[in-house]
């Protein structure tokens, strides 16, 4: 399948570089993408049920400020997809 | 600075639907920070391989608008035998690789810190509720077994390779200290301790050799036999006459208290602080206190806080007492001169027959109060033993008493019961682990020592930080026996007495 930087008989290592890039970025993207959505589950999924006080106050809510943070995150490998896709000159 | 992270073991269980919850909810949680952890790594690599890829550009004519199109003297062509002129008439891609980079590498960096903190959190879940304590309980008694058996059989090998792992632990601080602290020798054999201390046990006691599986109380029958000698020239040395008096302190040492943690900052008091020449209330060594409380209905329920071996020349709190209140025998362990002092302490001080006791005490001090609790209770109601430190899992304690134990993993005093405490809803053992401050998954409490260097656990700091880190990580057995122990002292205070012991002359006194 031809790459949509590869232009037949003229290619630029600059096409070369952002082929190498986007193999490398866009699964990790995507993989972390999955990834970061299950720890955003985490507050459900592991909640301190039936345990009560200090450390189980401390837990949820380090676990909430995790799942805050999830977003930030997200943000990040989506710019990072972006980035690596480029622009056609 | 160091801090100290707990383990649970005994106490209440758990449901098994509650059990598994946490199980999975564990499990789950150290899956994720695997994840995050090997996403963050790929982000690391991503970074330096696009950051690789940036010197290609420098023959992309696009890239490099400004550029002259002659290539410089000390760049020769690319891989390929491009030239910056040659791609100037090509079609380009434009990509900014300096924010890729820096985004690959604030991804790597969130990352890792979010799946260490997941992995923080996975730990405490686990200590918490005491998940896998089971387990490494079993572990460990496989251990012990183990290395017991071998020393029984090999008696000089096992000492050669314990001496090896010394050594080894000694080399270790060397390097990491600069200078011999033989506490690292002590810690290097942590893991043999138990299974070392049985082994010498069942020597002592000519055991046959497999019929020291299965039992754990080898270092008690030990004891027994080396007790007959060594109380007879304990007894030419210091004498077998107690005597026992009231003293008064220049200030309150042991106050009122309605928790175990409460309860062994006033035994730190009473103990650890004046053997460090911290206290300044005139009392001396061999000093027990008794406090008493008086319930709604009248009667007296009594806390006794009894600290460990002070080694001094005519204290009852010598060395030699530590093996008579190991033995096996209940005659022996009532003979000990420790456990004669509190006794003849506690009926001076107003406790009678039939009052509900409870005791706290620290190394020897704990030790005292298990032989009480198993060889007082026609005498007594002992409703909960407290000890730091002391290796007691073999005492016959009755199920009627709570026992709550702390144990630091290196220490060596509480391993020389060369067992394990039994793991039953009424008896919880709460074991400390040393951990310094620039571990990432630290969660423990900071040890209030003023010492810089690595030094022996068993000062009573470490063990109130154990039980500290214990309490916050809101174990269902730990809170349980902190009610427990506020239930049997719950009443109006009514005060504290202080009694000192000496040693001295040639007189049985009573509870011979």
């Amino acid at each position: 399948m031809p790459s949509p930087f590869n232009v037949a008989g003229a290619a630029c290592p600059c096409t070369s570089v952002a082929e190498t890039c986007a193999a490398l970025i866009m699964p990790l993207a995507e993989s972390s993408l999955r990834t970061l959505q299950d720890v955003r589950a985490l507050p459900r999924d592991c909640a301190a049920r039936d345990w009560t006080g200090q450390a189980a106050d401390l837990y949820t809510e380090q676990l909430a400020q995790l799942a805050k943070a999830v977003p930030s995150a997200e943000h990040l490998a989506e710019r990072a997809r972006v980035l690596c896709q480029g622009n056609e000159m | 600075m160091p801090y100290v992270t707990s383990t649970i073991t005994g106490g209440s269980r758990y449901s098994v639907a509650e059990e598994q919850y946490f199980y999975v909810a564990a499990r789950t949680l150290v899956d994720r920070a695997d994840r995050l952890a090997a996403a963050a790594t790929a982000w690391g690599r991503a970074q330096i391989t696009v950051s690789s890829q940036q010197s290609r550009l420098q023959w992309c004519a696009a890239a490099n608008p400004s550029a002259s199109p002659l290539p410089s003297p000390n760049i020769a062509a690319d891989a390929s035998g491009q030239t910056l002129a040659a791609t100037a008439a090509m079609s380009h891609v434009s990509l900014d690789l300096p924010s890729l980079v820096s985004v690959c590498g604030r991804l790597a960096a969130d990352l890792r810190r979010d799946a260490s903190q997941l992995r923080s959190l996975a730990d405490k879940l686990i200590r918490a509720h005491g998940l896998y304590a089971d387990a490494e309980s079993a572990n460990r008694r496989v251990i012990t077994e183990l290395v017991e058996l071998f020393a029984r059989r090999h008696p000089l090998p096992a000492l050669a390779l314990t001496g090896v792992f010394a050594v080894g632990g000694l080399v270790y601080g060397m390097v990491n200290e600069g200078g011999i602290n033989v506490v690292h020798a002590l810690n290097a054999t942590t893991w043999a301790q138990e299974g070392l201390m049985s082994g010498v046990g069942s020597l002592v006691t000519k055991a046959p050799l497999l019929g020291a599986v299965g039992t754990t109380d080898e270092v008690n029958m030990g004891a027994a036999a080396i007790g007959h000698v060594s109380a007879t020239i304990k007894n030419l040395w210091q004498g077998d006459a107690l005597t026992v008096r009231q003293v008064t302190p220049s200030r309150e040492v042991v106050g009122s208290t309605s928790s175990i943690s409460g309860a062994l900052s006033d035994l730190h008091s009473l103990g650890t602080a004046r053997l460090r020449g911290e206290d300044d209330a005139g009392l001396e060594y061999g000093t027990i206190a008794i406090s008493q409380y008086r319930k709604d209905d009248g009667t007296d329920a009594w806390l006794v806080t009894i600290p460990g071996t002070d080694g001094k020349r005519d204290s009852p709190f010598g060395w030699e007492q530590n093996v008579e209140l190991m033995s096996a025998s209940a005659e022996q362990r009532k003979r000990a001169d420790s456990a004669r002092m509190v006794r003849e302490a506690m009926e001076r001080a107003g406790v009678r027959p039939g009052d509900h006791v409870s005791l706290i005490g620290h190394s020897q001090g704990g030790i005292v109060a298990a032989a009480i609790a198993a060889d007082a209770q026609d005498t007594y109601v002992v409703d909960h033993v407290v000890t730091a430190g002391s290796p007691i899992a073999n005492h016959p304690i009755p199920e009627r008493t709570w026992v709550t134990s702390i144990e630091m993993e290196d220490e060596l005093v509480a391993a020389l019961d060369g067992a394990a405490n039994p793991a039953i809803p009424t008896w919880l053992t709460v074991r400390g682990s040393l951990t310094t401050s620039d571990d990432e998954s630290a969660n423990g409490v900071e040890v209030a020592t003023t010492s810089d260097r690595y030094e022996i656990t068993h000062w009573l700091e470490y063990h109130q930080a154990a039980y500290e880190d214990a309490t916050r990580l809101g174990n269902k057995g730990v809170g349980e026996h902190e009610e427990h122990f506020r239930h049997s002292i719950d009443g109006t205070y009514m005060g504290t007495t202080y009694w000192q012991g000496r040693m001295g002359g040639r007189e049985r006194p009573a509870y011979e």
